[in-house]
């Protein structure tokens, strides 16, 4: 109602203005310019016939928000154990629901060209699913996810597993000195990587640094920032796929982005989220 | 001439609860010499800087340090020379230096991050009368800008990169009086632009036309090369850190057309009118991608355009002046299929402006100003994203948003009124003005940004506002 009394003032503004345009006419319009000028009317009624447009280009309906399936599932090279996480996005202005964002009934299969595995939902942990059967993740394998959601289009990725590498530089056991040059951390090319990630955590205090180092480079600086207190750290190393560098380079603030270009470079037909997969190789050091 | 000028609030400031980390300098001097009554040479210097220093803070502590400067150095030799009646010219040596600094000192660790951007010019431009009505302009602009941006953490350098652009241009205009009606101005900027080996004609035509006795009608066309870009995602309503670069032999420099069409209307000897129109294409804008890296392909190549309509009412003497200025526009770019208003699209465009002297030789300004807010994605849903710690099977997760698309809602309308007094006057050698202003001053609340605080359920949206009403006085010497 109130959004209507001021589409209707403005609709009022706009014929009296258009009266006044036409009584124009009848005089030279240089004169009556001159009359206006002198008066400081032209400068009061400009004003106000433009504020009305302006106002009229701020209001807009607010975007049809539709809430999508978020799929997260990372396969790791050598492990089995493989998850998948199910859950809904939500309007923004929207309560959380008190039985979470998780979905539960849904149908989900990964295969390979000789394998198909189904899932199942994990008692007690909404939205999360297990292979029913062990899913042995094997390198260079190009595995498939479909999923079915009630009432939703199936959701559809794939993912080729990179392969294994090993860490030349540190060696297990090696100390590494903060105040010294920054040691370097080398590892060998992973086929079908496209980009490492790094994680340094200490095995005493909480002090965790991880990066996403965005590249095919095999080497990476070990700088003092990254570090803590003197003690045990582990670094590990891990060379992942498009889909999850993609998903990591996505952004992790409050700028995250999900405009129709991002949708269809997204890893996931039919929902967001991402099916990733990777290698990963650790090394354990101490640090003075 | 010389004069040097420092903002002072962080001083006044220095020993307050309010502290206010940000001041700027700056000073130019310039010395100019008849070294024959036909030549003449001027010698011009600048400087200045602005410097942000912040204290980082955890629990009353110092951890931290942020120290930002960025500024420019110039200085610049025009020598200019009568050489017959018909033919004239200068000559111009010039140095600029643009430079961002950025020092990070966090937990006993250091960051540093410098762009500077060196340009030397050698540039000549000449004139020659043909005929009383009719002009050859020419000349030459010869330019090398060296790019060097260097990141280094700790005694570590990162990145270090040093890139040397060379832009060699030459240009010939003819201005030329057809009749006491009609004025001409046709010319050519042919350049080279290397790394890249990129050629630009560049023409250009303009043509002014007087109708009537008060009244005259402009039209120009034209192309303009740009050789120059910054790093952006092209949505950030904050650059922090200005990285400039050139585009190098992987991307072509920015191209943009103009067509102008315009008339000009003198209503009284002290009151005008103009109104404008213009569509302006652009070719190869460079966006960062947000999933890039910095290796090749790092940019998306887009298109864009921009059109509108310009009034201006203009009183320029008498007791009172002022002016009224509107712009009706529209801005469009299009990158990798998505079509879009960038950020500075702004349909509306309003500028009052009212000038006046008062007693005791005081002079007031006041100035008010408004326009469609900004396009802005807008923050439509959240979700929980989920992200693997590599250790096992043990997986953390955040709260992120999904936006709408760029330009799928708009800020506020923007308004503020600004007022500025001032008063002149001559101390014995010395140019002095002191003037008092206060900006916003009805202190309207112009939308920032919108923030999510997601701690809260369900979120909620909390506005970031421009300045408040801001008085501020001022001493201005001239000597």
């Amino acid at each position: 109602m109130k959004y209507i009394k001021i589409i209707g003032r403005r609709f009022l503004l706009v014929s009296r203005m258009n009266k006044c345009i036409g009584t124009m006419h009848r005089v030279p319009t240089t004169k009556f310019l001159g009359i206006c000028v002198q008066k400081g009317l032209i400068f009061l009624w400009i004003s106000v016939y433009f504020c009305g447009l302006f106002l009229g280009c701020s209001s807009k309906s607010p975007y049809q928000f539709e809430p999508q399936v978020v799929v997260f599932s990372l396969l790791i090279a050598g492990y089995s154990n493989s998850i998948v996480k199910l859950e809904r996005s939500l309007r923004i202005d929207k309560k959380l629901p008190e039985e979470g964002l998780g979905i539960n009934d849904a149908e989900i299969v990964v295969s390979t060209s000789e394998d198909t595995i189904e899932y199942a939902p994990i008692e007690d942990k909404s939205g999360f699913f297990s292979p029913l059967d062990s899913l042995m993740v094997c390198p260079l394998e190009t595995y498939h996810l479909k999923i079915l959601v009630p009432d939703e289009d199936e959701i559809y990725s794939e993912t080729i597993v990179p392969d294994t590498f090993r860490i030349v530089q540190p060696r297990r056991g090696d100390t590494l000195y903060k105040r010294e040059y920054p040691p370097l951390m080398i590892w060998t090319k992973s086929q079908d990587a496209v980009s490492y990630f790094i994680d340094i955590s200490s095995s005493i205090d909480t002090t965790h640094f991880s990066v996403n180092i965005g590249g095919a480079d095999t080497v990476f600086p070990i700088l003092s920032f990254f570090l803590g207190d003197t003690g045990k750290y582990v670094i590990r190393v891990a060379a992942i796929d498009k889909n999850y560098s993609d998903y990591l380079g996505e952004g992790s603030g409050p700028r995250e982005r999900n405009n129709p270009r991002e949708e269809n470079t997204s890893c996931i037909q039919g929902g967001i989220g991402v099916f990733g997969s990777c290698a990963v190789e650790s090394v354990q050091v101490y640090v003075k | 001439m010389a004069s040097i000028r420092r903002t002072y609030f962080d001083q006044l400031l220095k020993n307050t609860k309010f502290s206010f980390p940000y001041y700027f300098y700056d000073g130019m001097g310039k010395v100019s010499l008849d070294l024959t009554a036909k030549s003449n040479l001027a010698v011009a210097g600048l400087f200045g800087e602005d410097v942000f220093n912040y204290t980082i803070k955890e629990d009353d502590e110092d951890v931290g340090d942020l120290d930002m400067r960025w500024g420019n150095r110039g200085l610049s030799v025009k020598w200019l020379q009568y050489l017959t009646p018909k033919l004239h010219g200068e000559v111009l040596f010039a140095l600029s230096n643009f430079h961002t600094d950025m020092n990070l000192t966090f937990l006993k660790s250091t960051s540093d991050f410098r762009d500077e951007v060196i340009d030397y010019t050698v540039k000549g431009d000449f004139s020659y009368v043909l005929a009383p009505k009719h002009t050859l302009d020419f000349g030459f602009d010869a330019k090398n800008i060296t790019f060097d941006f260097e990141v280094k953490m700790d005694t570590l350098t990162i990145l270090n990169e040093v890139d040397t652009a060379r832009i060699r241009t030459f240009y010939l205009q003819d201005k030329w009086e057809l009749n006491p009606l009609c004025f001409l101005q046709i010319g050519i900027r042919p350049t080279y632009f290397t790394p890249g080996s990129h050629f630009r004609w560049d023409p250009r035509l303009g043509l002014k036309y007087r109708v009537a006795t008060n009244t005259t009608i402009n039209a120009s066309f034209g192309f303009y090369s740009q050789f120059l870009t910054t790093v952006g995602n092209g949505e950030e309503l904050l650059n922090l850190f200005d990285i400039w670069l050139s585009p190098g032999e992987d991307y072509a420099p920015g191209l943009s057309k103009h067509y102008i069409l315009g008339m000009e209307q003198w209503i009284s000897n002290n009151f005008n009118f103009t109104i404008e129109g213009y569509y302006k294409t652009f070719e190869y804008l460079l966006q960062l991608k947000e999933k890039g890296t910095f290796d090749e392909d790092a940019f998306y190549v887009g298109s864009g355009y921009a059109t509108g309509l310009d009034f201006l009412f203009k009183k320029t003497a008498g007791k009172f002046s002022g002016e009224v200025s509107y712009s009706l526009s529209l801005t469009k770019r299009t990158f990798d299929d998505e079509i879009f208003c960038p950020k500075y699209d702004q349909r509306h465009n309003m500028n009052l402006g009212f000038g006046m002297g008062l007693p005791w030789g005081l002079n007031m300004n006041l100035k008010w100003k408004v326009g469609t807010g900004s396009p802005y994605p807008g923050v439509i849903g959240t979700y929980y994203k989920t992200e693997h710690d590599f250790s096992g099977d043990s997986t953390y997760t955040k709260r992120v948003h999904i936006t709408a698309p760029k330009d799928y809602y708009r800020y506020p309308v923007y308004h503020r009124a600004d007022l500025d007094i001032r008063k002149a006057f001559n101390w014995k050698l010395l140019k002095c003005e002191c003037f008092v202003g206060v900006m916003n001053i009805y202190n309207h609340e112009n939308i920032f940004l919108y923030i999510w605080d997601i701690e809260k359920d369900p979120a909620e949206r909390i506005a970031v506002t421009m300045f408040p009403i801001f008085p501020s006085v001022g001493f201005n010497i001239k000597f």
